[in-house]
């Protein structure tokens, strides 16, 4: 009965380590970050936001917008949107000033989130020059740019002969024909801004 | 006889405990799981500058590894990869494929006002 009662021991011994052991195994669980989500709903409201400057469609920009959270949520398992409200879908085309802006609050499961996706544009400087070759003339447009992701990284026109470059900080040079009475500029993110050349200019 | 009966007893109830013992231990080792979590916050981090949304859907690879490069530390290296889900193609590799570290993935549903999901596949790890 000696050894039964030494192996019994030993048994229970091994039993107790077993159950620390067992005790101690450290589960490792993998977050989903809210910067993926806030990256994807900030790149829905961009692409709202050029579809809303092109087409200054409410309506359609709308069901644009929740086409864009179906196809991200259908793709991104662990990204979904319980519900979201458009707080501003506005565009202003003004005398030296351009404005477009979309506001999407997006709530989510960890909180919500207010995206803002805008491109602002206003005229700082106006002169008239004359090409002396050609005999035509020419605004040379300072403009100032802001968007919501500080200074434009490009900005193009999809004007054939507004030529637009790029001065310092946040102001850009367009020279464009005076035959032109407003002048179209678009953003490295595709959003359009139109402004209206200013009178006297 | 009876010193064989005990002893029969004893190696009987040590062995069960050895088996349940060694499987226990066995399930209590964790598995080895290369993992490094910073790449979803990376790419969020990164697609909040639409940035890296311009490279990849104008195809531009050179400016996509400029675009990770700039917010990597230099030991560090990763994997880049850009797939259409619509035809399951890739359409930018970029990176070490040899890094063995998680990988995760993040889809994109469109640009420039258009509805196109392109599938972002990123992992980061240090090299060696």
């Amino acid at each position: 009965m000696n050894y039964t009662l030494i192996a019994i021991s030993i048994s229970l011994i091994l039993l107790a380590i077993s159950y620390a052991i067992s005790q101690s195994y450290i589960t490792v669980v993998y977050e989903r970050p809210k910067e993926v989500d806030v990256g994807i709903c900030d790149t829905i409201t961009t692409n709202v936001a050029v579809y809303w400057s092109r087409t200054l469609n409410r309506r359609a920009s709308e069901d644009f917008l929740r086409q864009n959270i179906e196809v991200a949520e259908e793709y991104n398992k662990g990204f979904r949107v319980l519900g979201y409200e458009i707080v501003a879908m506005s565009s202003y085309t003004l005398s030296g000033m351009g404005y477009v802006e979309v506001n999407v609050v997006y709530n989510m499961s960890w909180g919500q989130h207010n995206s803002r996706c805008y491109f602002y544009v206003r005229v700082v400087n106006l002169t008239t020059i004359l090409d002396p070759v050609t005999g035509l003339g020419y605004y040379n447009i300072t403009i100032e740019c802001l968007t919501d992701r500080e200074r434009p990284l490009l900005i193009t026109s999809p004007q054939e002969e507004v030529k637009v470059s790029y001065a310092i900080s946040n102001l850009w040079i367009i020279i464009a024909p005076t035959s032109y009475s407003s002048i179209v500029l678009e953003d490295w993110r595709g959003i359009r801004v139109e402004f209206r050349v200013p009178r006297g200019g | 006889m009876n010193f064989t009966l005990d002893s029969c007893i004893a190696t009987l109830i040590l062995a069960i405990t050895l088996v349940y013992f060694t499987f226990s231990c066995l399930s209590a080792i964790p598995r080895c799981q290369h993992h490094y979590d910073d790449s979803y916050t990376i790419i969020g981090r990164l697609l909040r500058y639409y940035d890296l949304q311009y490279a990849v859907y104008t195809n531009n690879s050179k400016l996509v590894e400029a675009i990770i490069n700039s917010i990597t530390f230099y030991e560090h290296s990763y994997y880049l990869a850009v797939i259409d889900p619509a035809t399951n193609s890739t359409l930018i590799e970029v990176g070490s494929s040899e890094l063995k570290s998680y990988c995760i993935s993040v889809t994109l549903p469109g640009w420039n006002g258009t509805i196109s999901p392109k599938t972002i596949m990123f992992r980061i790890g240090v090299r060696g």
